[in-house]
C-alpha cells in the first residue's frame, strides 16, 4: 500500500478517535455534574464542537498553519480548501487538527458548568478557537514547506509532541480565566470558605466518559506523527502507561486525603497521567511514561487542593486535570528525553529552560488574552446566570428542557411549595423515572386519605384546635376554635394568641394572669389551663379550658392546643357546689326545724305550765301586771312574754316544716329597712357597721312585697354586718330598692326566674372576695362560723326569694335580694253573682286559713271559720254551710282527734266533711272514713285541687239540701 | 459601518481563494521515460571525483546524459579522503541538468547528512548519527514534520534511486 494512503488512513482514523474523545468529554461531564444541568453540559460539548471546528477552518487554521509572519502567526490557508496534489493528505491533516480545537475548547465548558450561561460559553469558544489556540499552535507546530519548524518557540527547541501545553494547558488557562471571572456555584463553599462537594448525577456515565478518552487518547498521540510510522507504537505505548500510572498513583494515596478512592478524583488522575505524557511521549520510553503519568496525577490532587483553598469551583476538575500535569509534561520532555529515541544526546538544562520559557509564554498568552477579554465582555454582558436560574438548573433556564424527570422534580416542587396534593405528578409510561412517580402517586394517594379523615376531625371537631408557633403567633385555627375567638379561620395566621383569647372579640376584658410570667407561657404549659375572663360591661364570667401540646417540625417548635367554652360547665359546677353547700345547710336547717318540732310539745308545755301555775295562783297577768311587787310583774311579764315569742317560733317553724315556707305577709320593704337603719341598737352591735359611711336610696316606696318581716330583718342584719366588714374605712356602704320586672330568666351566682321583683341592692366598696370565698360564703362549715350568712340565704330564699352576690376582687361585693312584689288583690266589681257555697273551715293555723279562704273566695265561695268545737256546732245551727273543711290536728296536743268530726256528722249528718291533716294517723283516718268523711285532704295541699274537690262534693250534693 | 467591513472582508476572502503555503512544495519531476538508456561507472581512486555513475543515451551527437547521475567527491581533508566523502545525484533530462538534487555526506562509510536539494534555498535536511540512525531533535518534530520530511525524502529517494 502506498504509504502516502497509510498514512492518510492513519490520520483519518486517528481524527475519527479523537472526535470520540469529545464525546468522552460528554459523558465525563455530564456525569460529574447535576442532573439538573446535564443537558447544558452535553449541548455545550456538541456546541463547542460545532463552533470550534468551523471557526478553526474558517481562520484558525490559516493562522496555525499558514505561511508564517515572522514565526507568530500563519496568513495564508483561510477558508481552508486546497487544490493541489496534495490535497487529500492537507484535508487528512486538517480534520485532524480540527477535532485538537474543538477538543481544548471542551475543556473549558467542563470547568464552567452549571452557572454559565449558554451565549457566554459560545463567546468563550469563539476567544479560545480564534484568538488563543492558533497563536499558540503556530509557535509550536508550524512548519514549513520542508516540515522544518516555522514557529518562534519550535525554532528556539520548544518540544510539545502531541499538546500538553498547546491544547490542555492552554485550555486549562482559559477555563482557570472564566472560573475566576464567573466565580464559585452557589453553595460550593460554606461561609467558612470551606469546600462542600457537590456530587454529581451519573458517576457510572462520567466513568464511561473516562474510559473513551482513554481510547480516544491513544489516536490524540498516536496521530500526531501525522503518518503512520515505526515510532507509532512506542508513543501509544507511552500514552497507555500514562494513564495507568495517574489512575494508580491516585488511588494509592486515598488513604492520605480520603478513607476511600474517590471515583471522580480517580477519573481525573488517569487524565492527567495522559495529559502529563501528551507532550513527550514520543521521545521518552515507557519507564518515563509511567513516572511521568503518576507524577501528572500526583500534580492532579494538589492542584485540587490549591483551588479549594482560593475557592476557586472547577465543576469537574478540568483546570487540575489539564492545566498542571500539562505544564508538568511539557517540562518532563526536558527530564526524561531518551537519547536513544531522539538518536543524539540532550543538553537537558537548555531544552529544560526552552521548556520552561514556552510553558510560561504560552501560559501568560492564555491566560491573559483570555481573562482580559473575558472579563470586558462580562462586565458588559454578564456571563453569570441568575441564583434563581442556577437554583432550577441550566436544563429549564437556558435550553427550556424537561425531562420526565424534570416534570417529575417540578410536580414535587409544586406539591412542597403549595401543600395541594389533589394534582397528581405526571407518569411517563414505560421509563424508570415513570415507575418512581407512579409509585408517588400512590403515596400521596394514601397521603390524601389520612389527611381527608384528619382534616374531617379538624374541621367538624367540637372543640377549637390552633397551631401556634412559640412567640405566641397563630398558625392555623379549625372552625370551631375561630368560632370560639370570634376570628375568621382564613385569616388567624400571624395573630396574638393572647390577643385573640382575651381581647380581639370581645370588646372589654379583664383578663387574669400573673404579672411576673410571659403572657404566652400561659399556652405552654402542656397541662390544662383555665383563663378566666370577665366582661366588665355584662359582668359576665367566661372561662376557656386550654391545653397544649409541643411538636417539632424540622426545626421550628410549633405548639397545638385545644381550646373549649366551658363557661356553663364552669358556673353549673359552682353552682352544684352551691347548691350541694346549700343543700347541707338545708338539711341542717331542717333538722334544727325537726328538733325544734320535736321540743315544741315540750316547750309548749313548759309555756302551758307557767300559764297554769299563773291562773292556780289565782294571778292573772293583769293581776300580775298590777301587783305591787315590781320584780313579780317583770317576771311575770317576760314569762309571758317569752311564752308567746316561743311559741310563735315554733308556729313559724311548724309552718316552715308543713308548708315548706315561712309565713309572709305584704310588707313595705322601704318602711321595713327605715325601720331597721333607724334601730340604733342594731347600728352599735357592729362597730363596723357603726363605723360606715351608709346610703340609703329607697326606690319603691309604694310597692310590698310578701315577706315575713320577722325573718327578713333578720337576714338584712346578716347581711348588713357583712358588707360593713367588706367595706373599706371612709367608702359609702350603698343600699338601694327598686321594683324590676323580669321579662327573661336572671343569671347571677343564681338564676332568678321570671316575674315581678322588689330587688334591695346592698353594695360595698372594698377588697371584695375570691370566687372560693364566694362559693364558701352560703356554705355551711364545720365550725358553723358562716351559719348567720346561711341562715340568711336560707330565709331569703323560704320567704320564695332570691340573694345574688356579685364580688370583684379588688373593687367590692354586691348583695342583691329578688323579693316577690306583693300587689293588693284588683276586683272589678260589676255584677255580683251570688256565692256557689258557703264553707266552714276549722283550722287553727292562720295562715293556711287566709290560703284557703282566699283561693275560694276567688271561686266564688264564702267562707267562715272557726276554732274550737263549740264554736263550730253553733255555726252548724245559725249557718247554712254547704261543707265543713276540718283539720284533725286542732289544738295544743297536736294530734289527729276524730271526735269533733264525730260530733260534726252527728250534728249535721247530711253535711260533707272533708278532713284534712299534715300528719295523719290511719286509724284516726280509717275512723273518719268509716264514718262517712266525704274525703281526706293531705297538707300542704293546692289550693286549686281542694277547691275542685270542694266543688264537685257540693255539687253532688242533693239540690233541697244545699237549697235549705 | 463595522458590518459592512466585516462582510466585504469575508467575500473577498472567499473569492480570493489562496492556497495555503501547506501544498506548494516544488517537488522535481522524474525524467522522461526512455528506453535505450545506457549506465557507465567510472571509477578513479586517486581523484578527488572517484566516482562516477553515468546514465545517457546515443544520439547523433554522441552520448546525451538522461536521468540519475551519481558522483562521489573525497573530502579535501588528507586524513579522511579515504573515509569521507560526498555523494551528490543529480538529474538530467536529455543532457540538461536539473536544479533538484541530493547531496550525501558520509564520514568513516556512514551517512552522516543528506540534502535534499528542491530549488536554491530549498533544501530538506536529514541527519544521522554514528551508528546511521536518524537524528530527531526535540523542536523539530513540528505537527507532522517528520513524516512530512518523510515524505519528501522518500520521494527524492525514488526519483533519485536511492532505494535501489
Amino acid at each position: 500500500m502506498d504509504a502516502e494512503l497509510l498514512d492518510m488512513l492513519w490520520i483519518l482514523l486517528c481524527a475519527g478517535l479523537v472526535f470520540l474523545m469529545q464525546g468522552g468529554f460528554l459523558c465525563l461531564e455530564s456525569g460529574l455534574t447535576r442532573s439538573k444541568n446535564s443537558i447544558n453540559v452535553a449541548f455545550k460539548n456538541v456546541v463547542d464542537f460545532g463552533v470550534a471546528v468551523a471557526l478553526y477552518w474558517a481562520v484558525s487554521y490559516g493562522l496555525m498553519f499558514g505561511t508564517s509572519v515572522g514565526g507568530w502567526f500563519g496568513n495564508s490557508g483561510f477558508f481552508f480548501r486546497p487544490d493541489g496534489f496534495d490535497a487529500p493528505m492537507l484535508f487528512s491533516v486538517f480534520i485532524f487538527q480540527a477535532m485538537f480545537c474543538a477538543t481544548g475548547a471542551t475543556i473549558i465548558s467542563g470547568a464552567t458548568a452549571e452557572r454559565l450561561k449558554f451565549y457566554a460559553y459560545v463567546v468563550i469558544t469563539v476567544i479560545f478557537s480564534i484568538l488563543v489556540y492558533p497563536f499558540i499552535g503556530h509557535w509550536v507546530w508550524a512548519s514549513d514547506a520542508l516540515g522544518e519548524p516555522s514557529g518562534w518557540l519550535a525554532r528556539q527547541g520548544f518540544h510539545d509532541f502531541a499538546g500538553s501545553s498547546v491544547v490542555h494547558s492552554t485550555g486549562g488557562w482559559v477555563a482557570l480565566a472564566v472560573v475566576i471571572i464567573v466565580g464559585p456555584r452557589l453553595g460550593r463553599f460554606d461561609k467558612d470558605g470551606k469546600a462542600v462537594e457537590i456530587p454529581g448525577s451519573n458517576m457510572p456515565m462520567a466513568m464511561l466518559g473516562t474510559m473513551i478518552l482513554i481510547f480516544g487518547w491513544f489516536g490524540f498521540n498516536g496521530g500526531s506523527v501525522l503518518g503512520f510510522t515505526d515510532g507509532v507504537p512506542l508513543i501509544m505505548m507511552n500514552t497507555l502507561l500514562g494513564a495507568v500510572a495517574g489512575m494508580v498513583a491516585v488511588m494509592a494515596l486515598a488513604p492520605f486525603y480520603k478513607k476511600l478512592p474517590d471515583p471522580g478524583l480517580v477519573m481525573n488522575g488517569a487524565i492527567a497521567g495522559l495529559v502529563a505524557v501528551t507532550a513527550n511521549c514520543d521521545i521518552t520510553g515507557p519507564l518515563a511514561a509511567l513516572i511521568i503519568g503518576a507524577i501528572g496525577g500526583l500534580i492532579m490532587l494538589v492542584t485540587t487542593r490549591v483551588l479549594e483553598r482560593f475557592q476557586i469551583d472547577d465543576a469537574i476538575g478540568a483546570v487540575p486535570a489539564h492545566l498542571t500535569p500539562g505544564i508538568w509534561g511539557t517540562l518532563a520532555a526536558a527530564l526524561f528525553a531518551d537519547p536513544n529515541i531522539i538518536g543524539a544526546e540532550v543538553d537537558r538544562v537548555a531544552m529544560f529552560q526552552t521548556q520552561l520559557t514556552g510553558v510560561v509564554i504560552i501560559g501568560f498568552w492564555s491566560f491573559v488574552m483570555a481573562f482580559a477579554f473575558l472579563w470586558a465582555i462580562n462586565k458588559k454582558f454578564p456571563f453569570r446566570v441568575t441564583a434563581e436560574e442556577e437554583h432550577a438548573g441550566l436544563n429549564i433556564s437556558e435550553h427550556g428542557a424537561r425531562t420526565e424527570t424534570v416534570f417529575l422534580m417540578e410536580d414535587m416542587e409544586r406539591h412542597a411549595r403549595t401543600g395541594d396534593l389533589s394534582k397528581r405528578v405526571r407518569v411517563e409510561p414505560f421509563t424508570e423515572i415513570g415507575q418512581i412517580a407512579r409509585q408517588y402517586n400512590k403515596v400521596i394517594d394514601a397521603l390524601d386519605l389520612t389527611m381527608s379523615r384528619l382534616t374531617s376531625i379538624f374541621r367538624d371537631l367540637n372543640d377549637g384546635i390552633i397551631t401556634f408557633t412559640k412567640e405566641g403567633l397563630l398558625t392555623s385555627a379549625n372552625p370551631k376554635a375561630a368560632k370560639l375567638l370570634g376570628l375568621q379561620p382564613a385569616g388567624v395566621s400571624g395573630l396574638d394568641i393572647w390577643d385573640v383569647v382575651t381581647g380581639a372579640h370581645l370588646e372589654s376584658v379583664e383578663a387574669h394572669q400573673p404579672a411576673d410570667q410571659d403572657p404566652v407561657d400561659v399556652f405552654r404549659t402542656g397541662s390544662v389551663q383555665e383563663i378566666h375572663l370577665k366582661q366588665t360591661d355584662t359582668r359576665k364570667d367566661i372561662i376557656f379550658e386550654f391545653l397544649s401540646s409541643e411538636g417539632r417540625f424540622a426545626e421550628d417548635v410549633v405548639y397545638t392546643g385545644l381550646i373549649r367554652d366551658v363557661s356553663e360547665s364552669y358556673h353549673t359546677r359552682r353552682r352544684r357546689h352551691r347548691v350541694m353547700s346549700k343543700l347541707f345547710g338545708a338539711q341542717k336547717l331542717q333538722l334544727y326545724a325537726l328538733m325544734c318540732r320535736e321540743a315544741l310539745p315540750e316547750i309548749r308545755g313548759a309555756a302551758g305550765d307557767i300559764q297554769k301555775r299563773m291562773v292556780q295562783s289565782t294571778l292573772t297577768l293583769e293581776d300580775a301586771q298590777n301587783a305591787d311587787s315590781d320584780e313579780l310583774e317583770l317576771s311575770l311579764m317576760q314569762v309571758s312574754a317569752s311564752a308567746r315569742s316561743i311559741e310563735q317560733v315554733t308556729r313559724d317553724l311548724q309552718h316552715l316544716e308543713e308548708v315548706n315556707r315561712l309565713p309572709g305577709q305584704p310588707t313595705y320593704l322601704d318602711k321595713l329597712i327605715d325601720s331597721l337603719l333607724a334601730d340604733a341598737d342594731f347600728i352599735r352591735s357592729s362597730p363596723a357597721l357603726a363605723a360606715a359611711k351608709l346610703e340609703w336610696m329607697p326606690g319603691g316606696t309604694e310597692f310590698m312585697t310578701q315577706t315575713s318581716e320577722r325573718y327578713l330583718i333578720q337576714a338584712l342584719r346578716t347581711l348588713l354586718r357583712f358588707s360593713a366588714l367588706q367595706s373599706a374605712p371612709g367608702n359609702p356602704l350603698m343600699l338601694s330598692s327598686k321594683p324590676v320586672y323580669l321579662d327573661q330568666p336572671l343569671h347571677g351566682s343564681e338564676m332568678v326566674p321570671v316575674g315581678e321583683y322588689m330587688v334591695l341592692t346592698l353594695e360595698s366598696t372594698g377588697k371584695g372576695l375570691t370566687e372560693d370565698e364566694v362559693d364558701k360564703l352560703f356554705a355551711s362549715g364545720k365550725d358553723d362560723s358562716n351559719f348567720p350568712m346561711v341562715l340568711a340565704e336560707a330565709i331569703v330564699h323560704y320567704m320564695s326569694g332570691y340573694l345574688l352576690v356579685d364580688s370583684t376582687l379588688g373593687k367590692g361585693t354586691e348583695f342583691s335580694l329578688y323579693l316577690p312584689l306583693a300587689r293588693p288583690p284588683i276586683s272589678v266589681i260589676t255584677d255580683i253573682p251570688s256565692p256557689k257555697g258557703k264553707i266552714l273551715v276549722v283550722d287553727d293555723d292562720p295562715d293556711q286559713l287566709n290560703l284557703l279562704a282566699s283561693a275560694l273566695r276567688q271561686e266564688n265561695y264564702q267562707v267562715i271559720s272557726a276554732e274550737s268545737g263549740k264554736e263550730i256546732l253553733e255555726m252548724l245551727k245559725t249557718e247554712n254551710v254547704d261543707l265543713v273543711l276540718l283539720d284533725l290536728v286542732l289544738g295544743r296536743d297536736a294530734r289527729p282527734d276524730a271526735g269533733l268530726f264525730h260530733r260534726i256528722r252527728k250534728a249535721s249528718p247530711e253535711l260533707p266533711v272533708l278532713v284534712t291533716c299534715g300528719n295523719p294517723d290511719k286509724e284516726v283516718l280509717a275512723d273518719v272514713i268509716q264514718d262517712g268523711a266525704a274525703g281526706y285532704v293531705p297538707k300542704p295541699f293546692v289550693p286549686g285541687t281542694l277547691v275542685r274537690q270542694i266543688s264537685k262534693e257540693i255539687a253532688s250534693r242533693p239540690a233541697a239540701v244545699q237549697d235549705a | 459601518m463595522m458590518r459592512s467591513i466585516f462582510l466585504f472582508s469575508l467575500i473577498s476572502a472567499l473569492t480570493w481563494a489562496q492556497p495555503s503555503s501547506i501544498d506548494t512544495f516544488p517537488l522535481p519531476e522524474a525524467p522522461s521515460r526512455r528506453f535505450d538508456i545506457e549506465v557507465e561507472e567510472i571509477t578513479s581512486p586517486e581523484e578527488a571525483v572517484w566516482y562516477q555513475q553515468i546514465r545517457f543515451f546515443r544520439s547523433s551527437d554522441g552520448p546525451v546524459r538522461h536521468g540519475v547521475y551519481v558522483e562521489r567527491v573525497r573530502t579535501r581533508d588528507r586524513e579522511q579522503r579515504h573515509t569521507h566523502f560526498q555523494e551528490f545525484r543529480h538529474l538530467y533530462e536529455q543532457g540538461e541538468r536539473q536544479e533538484a538534487h541530493i547531496v550525501s555526506t558520509y564520514e568513516d562509510g556512514v551517512l552522516r547528512q543528506r540534502d535534499y536539494v528542491a530549488l536554491p534555498g530549498l533544501v530538506l535536511s536529514v541527519e544521522f548519527n554514528a551508528q546511521g540512525q536518524e537524528i530527531q531533535l526535540p523542536g523539530r518534530t513540528a505537527r507532522g514534520a517528520l513524516r512530512k520530511r518523510e515524505r519528501i525524502s522518500s520521494y527524492f529517494d525514488t526519483l533519485f534511486e536511492l532505494n535501489t
